[in-house]
């Protein structure tokens, strides 16, 4: 079909780029991994301290943070590339030829080019997960295996959408690079148990206004046999609709542009 | 004085411009740390105890809102920059100038890290005095004086080290990549993420000698009257060496690094 | 149908924010934000035929850009009409994106990392180009702009006329048949400037697309358009063909004396306005009917004239002399 042709030439074209600069690839993807290690050094040394936090045991709350990392690399490698060329297409007025191709919009800010070192640096993160689930003896079934990829597939579209959310306001403020600093915090959030906010009231807020929990907390709670229906439910829901806001943010911030734009 | 006051100015001047930009940056990066200090709480909360590791929970968060106090006085500026013009090779523009590249990024930078203080020391003015049941402050005019001597030690190690890590620049094409990842390194090894002797206690008595303890992690330690005077000033003994160490090293590379990039041509 | 492009009374302006100068204001600026209006195109009428090449000239600000804009689709216009074979360009339906291309001037829109060709072959999936006909076209679009050659070399091995040269490409590969070009030649080599001329030129012999240019460069215009449209501050001022132009001020010309010494400019000043000076030579415009009294007084004062000659005012003058009286062109040129 014509977008998957696309996207097929778009990964081409990035792996090509990517043997031209081989010592880059290599210096990222050992950034990533160094990232990923010392993330997860830091759970271990607090829990020389501590038993358990919040009901999670030194090797789940591993568990929990290798899941957020490797919802945040697919993000960091397919997806954030493109946005930030997207924002800075606003910035310098090239964003004018997206709006010339014969291509819909939404595909042309969230494709482009992949970040293969990102990308791959998850491998990091899942080889760390695969260690402690066999280490802590935690059986896990098929059926949670099947809905942990579903619902980290329903965590990449939350964090997707929402970040297409935000960089639509581009449109608005044009200087909008500092925007990228609202990922990282989601990334630092989305790594921490839900349990980190004491009121059911602030929780909620976090699975419906700023969405961190279905980001990690609810499928490797899934995955350990601690998830209930109704997160679940909630974390399909909050996919459903931050999808839905962020495609009319970015048709609104497109009619904003070409009706105003110096 | 007045150069300063006029650049102080400007600086004001084009932040507001980006009125936007300028607000956000200062939240976010305190929202980082509010999100540690709820980590914590639920870490202390879950089990029930008041101490751990010998810190209570209004000890964690006193070092961690301490913490981005001084830790805005590392200064990383000089090192990014120093690499960016020796990529760009505008560097030989610098070389022709009468002065030390090196001293010129120190105060450069450092003025700058007075800026960002000011931001978050205002901020923090603001958002404190509705949580003193948080924080802990019993602090001693001696400590003061420490503590202040301790931040400016900070300023030239971490500028020195950053530096040396810049001039990777004149050997390697991807200096910046590299620096990005000592950025992370140090962060952990500082104790941005957690205090120092939450580590493995092994190494936590190495950690403190090292040149980055002073960063963060040392001064909230004298804040918080944690470290004796004796022990405060023989820790600035240790790292005064540190900056002497670095210092030679960095006109070591220094010199071998422009011969290389002169020979190049720039 | 034959008409490409039709606008009626076509407009837009921008709200633009207001900055002042200073620390005060820009805290009161931080507080509450002013903007003022700008009409960057008032009311214009354009109709453009299939196959035409038409120049859209002007000053920088005149609204060639905005127009070029709406006509493509990228900006809403305020008020009026405007249709590109038969689309509406805001709807950006693709069969129309397919059928239009926009070279933008000094952006690349290739990959710098890797061989033009790659990005071609991208560029074939994107508009659906079928294989046969994009074979056709890279054959010949590199022929005729001279980079065969070059296909295969690292974008940023090339230099700047090369890599305009591939953009080119870039944009004529689906056989787009509207194009608009903005400002092409900016910052080209001579050598690049004249190749991509001809380029347009054959081009449009070849394959009878319709192709707008905006540019700076009299010369872009002089040597590719057929039409020409001046704006000026966001007004049509003139719109007519390359003949009707040159038929302007067809009473006067150009007269130029070659001396063999050097001269005093400011002697002549009270034959015409002048408009070259070298040490030993100078260029005026006079009225065709003085010539022979002109010549005839220089000849008897003994100037040492050494050559004269007689010529046509350039294109660059008489567009000149258009837009410095609004386009008034039954104004004579004083002299």
């Amino acid at each position: 079909m014509y977008y998957l042709n696309i996207l097929k030439e778009q990964i081409k074209l990035s792996f090509m780029s990517v043997v031209i600069f081989r010592a880059n690839f290599l210096l990222m993807l050992l950034q990533s991994i160094i990232n990923t290690v010392l993330g997860v050094l830091c759970v271990e040394f607090i829990y020389i301290h501590v038993d358990s936090i919040a009901g999670w045991s030194g090797d789940e709350m591993v568990i929990l943070y290798c899941t957020s990392m490797i919802v945040n690399q697919v993000y960091r490698g397919l997806i954030n590339p493109n946005h930030l060329k997207f924002i800075r297409s606003i910035s310098d007025g090239s964003f004018d030829r997206m709006l010339v191709k014969p291509v819909g919009i939404i595909f042309q800010v969230n494709t482009g080019t992949v970040d293969y070192s990102s990308f791959l640096s998850l491998t990091a993160p899942v080889i760390i997960l695969c260690i402690k689930i066999g280490s802590a003896g935690i059986s896990i079934t098929w059926l949670n295996m099947i809905l942990f990829m579903i619902f980290m597939a329903n965590a990449e579209i939350i964090l997707i959408s929402f970040m297409m959310m935000i960089y639509s306001l581009a449109f608005r403020y044009i200087k909008v690079y500092s925007l990228t600093g609202i990922y990282f915090i989601l990334m630092a959030i989305s790594e921490k148990p839900k349990e980190i906010f004491s009121y059911k009231a602030a929780m909620y807020a976090f699975v419906f206004l700023i969405p961190t929990v279905p980001l990690a907390n609810v499928p490797a709670s899934i995955l350990l046999n601690k998830g209930n229906i109704t997160d679940a439910a909630c974390a399909l829901v909050s996919g459903l609709v931050f999808f839905l806001v962020s495609a009319m943010a970015i048709k609104r911030g497109i009619r904003k542009y070409s009706s105003a734009s110096s | 004085m007045r150069k300063y006051l006029y650049s102080f100015k400007l600086y004001l001047v084009s932040s507001l411009q980006y009125r936007f930009d300028t607000v956000l940056s200062l939240v976010m990066s305190n929202i980082s740390m509010l999100v540690t200090i709820l980590f914590w709480m639920v870490i202390y909360r879950s089990n029930r105890t008041e101490v751990i590791n010998g810190y209570t929970i209004t000890d964690m968060i006193t070092f961690f809102v301490v913490s981005s106090l001084f830790r805005t006085f590392i200064l990383n500026g000089g090192g990014f920059e120093i690499s960016g013009l020796i990529k760009s090779g505008e560097l030989s523009k610098a070389l022709i100038k009468p002065h030390s590249i090196n001293m010129f990024l120190y105060w450069k930078y450092l003025s700058s890290a007075l800026f960002e203080f000011l931001k978050q020391f205002l901020l923090l003015l603001l958002i404190v005095p509705f949580f003193t049941g948080y924080l802990t402050w019993d602090i001693s005019v001696h400590s003061v004086i420490l503590l202040i001597l301790h931040l400016l030690t900070s300023t030239v190690i971490s500028h020195l080290i950053w530096f040396l890590l810049g001039m990777m620049a004149f050997w390697l094409e991807q200096a910046q990549a590299v620096m990005w990842s000592f950025a992370v390194i140090l962060n952990f090894l500082s104790g941005m993420f957690m205090p120092l002797d939450f580590f493995p206690r092994w190494s936590v008595r190495v950690l403190e000698f090292m040149p980055f303890a002073v960063f963060s992690y040392i001064p909230a330690k004298i804040y918080m009257n944690q470290i004796t005077f004796t022990e405060g000033v023989s820790l600035l003994v240790v790292y005064i060496s540190w900056v002497l160490v670095f210092i030679v090293l960095n006109s070591i590379v220094w010199k071998a690094g422009v011969k290389k990039y002169s020979a190049i041509g720039g | 149908m034959s008409v490409a492009i039709s606008a009626k009374k076509l407009s837009k302006t921008y709200k633009i924010h207001e900055k002042q100068e200073g620390l005060k204001n820009s805290i009161k600026d931080f507080f509450n934000r002013r903007y003022t209006y700008k009409n960057a195109v008032n009311n214009l009428d354009m109709t453009i035929e299939k196959g035409e090449i038409v120049g859209l000239l002007g000053e920088n600000g005149a609204g060639k850009t905005t127009t070029l804009k709406m006509l493509t689709g990228i900006l809403y216009p305020t008020s009026g009409e405007v249709s590109v074979l038969n689309y509406t360009p805001t709807h950006r339906k693709r069969d129309f994106l397919k059928k239009i291309a926009f070279v933008m001037g000094n952006k690349s829109e290739i990959n710098w990392d890797l061989p033009a060709v790659d990005t071609f072959r991208y560029q074939k999936l994107v508009y659906q180009v079928p294989d046969e006909l994009y074979r056709k076209n890279l054959d010949m679009l590199s022929e005729m702009l001279n980079v065969k050659h070059l296909l295969n070399i690292q974008l940023r091995r090339l230099s700047l006329g090369e890599r305009m040269k591939m953009e080119l490409i870039n944009s004529f590969l689906y056989s787009p048949e509207v194009v608009f070009l903005d400002e092409p030649t900016i910052g080209l080599d001579l050598n690049s400037q004249l190749a991509i001329r001809k380029f347009v030129r054959d081009y449009r012999e070849e394959r009878k697309t319709t192709i707008i240019i905006t540019s700076h460069y009299m010369d872009d215009i002089e040597e590719t358009c057929d039409r020409v449209i001046l704006l000026s501050k966001g007004n049509k001022i003139f719109d007519g063909t390359m003949n009707e132009i040159s038929g302007l001020y067809s009473s006067n010309k150009v007269l130029q004396l070659v001396f063999d010494q050097t001269i005093n400019p400011n002697e002549f000043e009270k034959y015409g306005e002048i408009i070259e000076v070298k040490d030993n030579s100078l260029k005026l415009i006079i009225k065709k009917e003085q010539y022979r009294d002109i010549v005839a007084e220089l000849i008897n004062q003994n100037r040492n004239l050494v050559d004269i000659s007689l010529t046509n005012i350039p294109f660059k003058n008489i567009i000149n002399q258009v837009m410095a009286r609004d386009g008034d062109v039954n104004a004579e040129i004083p002299v």
